[in-house]
């Protein structure tokens, strides 16, 4: 385990969990800006809470990620448009 | 069918292009190389059976198996053609309109010489069909009145609804055209609000995927559609990326798009269309592929901390 890097905290499940689940992960998101909130409802959801650190990377998620994302996305999905 | 879209994509369509080129004077085919240059559409025509995409060449086979008409290949093939062809003068207009990506003589007249070979492909199958020419007349004359009324919509100063999203949606809903000559041949009218019901929900869906993942893209364009609304587009393009990503608008929109698809299956059973069920089946897997997709990557650091977990 990489003990020195910053996310390490955040476990496997959750992170598919956030991506396979829209309630949950929206739920995760709208509490990106209150580490104690966020923390509250990992707990409540029967994970453990995560770091400070691993909390940044949450807290971090802005608009950048989602453009890079988006051209991704679109880069990788060719099909007729309407 | 499938299996018939496959093989006209594998094995007539290339020649059939290359019959239309050969028939154009040298600056007409010069420009159709030049748009299908320009999309990539170079030999490999197999994004066209992408499920995220508008079924353009499927329709008229699905409706020869759900009429059971029984209608020779080389007519369906025709249809086919006539869909194809149909899509690409769309997509000058588009390109043109939505992109100034023609000199406007060029496009102009690309498109025409499109839409003319769209016609007389009908043309050949239909004959003189009152029934399918009304019909023709209708659909083509909503496409244009669409078109008209999206240009207006897409200004920001404009207000954009779902009302007004469904009255652009009589673009796509043209795509029902070519299988409309099967149910004349076949002289089963009695299915045409199945085949609308069915083609307006799987448009419909396409059109919402092929916005949200253009929406960035349109708002910089100055095309601010009913999705780049939604997302707060009209805040600006940071408003737009905060609500897609982190304020739930991306798995908003994915809602409307498999209620559409909810509603195309009610559709396809309607009709007793097995093939297309298996298609709309591919079409939900393919959204919930680019849903995961979506947010994999937006989480691709709590990704590396998963696998550094594992470690």
């Amino acid at each position: 385990m990489n003990e020195g890097h910053p996310l390490h905290a955040i476990p496997h499940d959750l992170v598919g969990r956030a991506i396979k689940d829209p309630l949950f992960r929206n739920e995760i998101l709208a509490l990106k800006e209150d580490e104690d909130a966020l923390n509250q409802f990992l707990v409540e959801k029967g994970y453990a809470p995560i770091g400070h650190a691993a909390y940044l990377v949450i807290h971090g998620l802005d608009k950048t990620d989602v453009d890079r994302v988006l051209g991704e996305v679109s880069e990788n999905n060719d099909f007729l448009a309407s | 069918m499938s299996d018939s879209s496959t093989r006209f994509l594998a094995t007539e369509l290339g020649p059939r292009l290359e019959r239309l080129r050969s028939s154009l004077n040298p600056s007409l085919a010069e420009l159709l190389d030049r748009l299908l240059n320009r999309h990539g559409w170079t030999g490999d025509w197999g994004r066209l059976l992408n499920p995220l995409g508008q079924p353009v060449v499927q329709l008229p086979y699905w409706m020869d198996e759900i009429a059971s008409a029984g209608i020779a290949t080389s007519v369906l093939d025709d249809l086919a053609e006539a869909a194809v062809i149909g899509y690409l003068h769309v997509r000058v207009q588009d390109d043109l309109i939505d992109e100034g990506g023609w000199p406007v003589q060029e496009g102009l007249l690309l498109s025409e010489a499109l839409l003319i070979r769209h016609v007389s492909m009908l043309a050949r199958h239909a004959g003189s069909s009152d029934q399918f020419w009304t019909y023709f007349d209708a659909k083509g004359w909503d496409y244009c009145d669409a078109s008209l009324l999206e240009r207006s919509l897409l200004d920001p100063g404009s207000a954009y609804d779902e009302a007004g999203f469904d009255l652009v949606m009589r673009r796509s809903a043209a795509l029902a055209i070519p299988s409309a000559v099967v149910l004349d041949l076949a002289d089963r009218w009695d299915l045409l609000a199945g085949l609308e019901d069915l083609v307006w929900h799987v448009v419909r869906s396409g059109q919402l995927v092929d916005d949200l993942i253009d929406a960035a893209d349109d708002l910089d364009r100055g095309n601010h559609t009913w999705v780049v609304r939604r997302l707060g587009g009209s805040a600006g393009r940071e408003a737009l990326l905060h609500k897609m990503g982190i304020g739930g608008g991306f798995d908003e929109i994915i809602g409307d798009i498999n209620r559409d698809l909810g509603a195309a299956d009610d559709a396809a059973a309607r009709l007793g269309a097995h093939a297309v069920v298996s298609w709309l089946e591919a079409r939900r897997a393919a959204v919930v592929r680019l849903q995961e997709s979506f947010f994999a990557r937006l989480f691709t650091g709590f990704n590396q901390a998963s696998v550094d977990t594992a470690q």
